[in-house]
């Protein structure tokens, strides 16, 4: 029962990965491409907290917190250069973003 | 298998999400949808026995980190008419082709799980209570195995806040 909870768990962690990767590679947008990076971390966390039951450990759940509290400090950055982005370029598709300097 | 099934419920739930978000042209709609993946997932934690950090996921993710994507479209002014439209023909075709072969390739990695022991058969049953999700076995070890970490995690996080406040003011030096 325990085997097919962790099958389960990590199937779904695997399709919300290969969703999050489909719009990473689809979405030319800078918002919308951090927006997959999260559902790519969030899998992952799952797969730790599927892991951590199956092994009826605390230790995985705790990995989970630290990979919110990273996501988190991700998402202020990414935002924040996004804004900078957006004041410099009017603009936030990447096609059309070629200088590192301005 | 009430506890599969009802997995199952919400993973639909939070692949719906995940997926509305991908495909959706407004930035608004595709937050939200994310929104509804986190609830989701926050769920598939509950059911998996973590309730402390499905509580953790729905405050910090689904209240903080998607308001504040929301607070960006809305600063940006990002509108459904400034977002390209999803590729046509060989680029979406080729996408779907990698995402889908990607999706193959972990699924067939996982059947190799099915074949793991019963943890419970191979140690016996726990002791004590089954407990794990809760907030007394975490705190036990964030604080003992893991407290440098713990600290370090604060560090990172007023990092990110100076960084991001040093990143969007008008006039900065960088």
């Amino acid at each position: 029962m325990k085997v097919e909870l962790l099958y389960a768990a990590l199937t779904l962690a695997a399709g919300l990965f290969s969703l999050g990767l489909l719009g990473l590679l689809l979405r030319r947008n800078l918002l919308l491409t951090l927006l997959s990076i999260e559902l790519m971390l969030n899998a992952a966390n799952l797969n730790f907290l599927a892991f951590s039951r199956y092994h009826n450990e605390p230790t995985g759940a705790i990995f989970v917190l630290f990979g919110i509290c990273l996501a988190a400090v991700e998402a202020v950055i990414g935002l924040g250069l996004i804004v900078r982005v957006f004041r410099t370029h009017r603009d936030l598709g990447y096609t059309n973003l070629s200088a590192l300097k301005w | 298998m009430l506890t599969l099934i009802a997995l199952g419920v919400f993973g639909v739930i939070a692949l719906v999400g995940g997926a509305l978000a991908v495909i959706l042209r407004d930035p608004v709609y595709a937050v939200l949808s994310l929104v509804k993946t986190m609830l989701g997932l926050a769920a598939v934690y509950f059911i998996l026995g973590a309730e402390y950090i499905g509580a953790i996921q729905i405050i910090v993710y689904a209240g903080a980190i998607l308001v504040t994507f929301l607070f960006v479209v809305m600063l940006v002014n990002l509108s459904p008419e400034d977002i390209p439209p999803l590729p046509r023909g060989i680029k979406l075709y080729s996408a779907i082709a990698l995402a889908l072969a990607w999706m193959l390739v972990l699924s067939s990695a996982l059947t190799a799980i099915l074949d793991l022991p019963d943890p419970e058969e191979v140690r016996g049953a726990p002791t004590d209570q089954y407990l794990f999700g809760t907030l007394p076995p975490i705190g036990k070890v964030l604080f003992t195995a893991y407290t440098l970490p713990f600290e370090v995690l604060s560090v990172t996080l007023i990092v990110g806040l100076v960084g991001a406040s040093l990143l969007v003011q008008k006039r900065s030096e960088l």
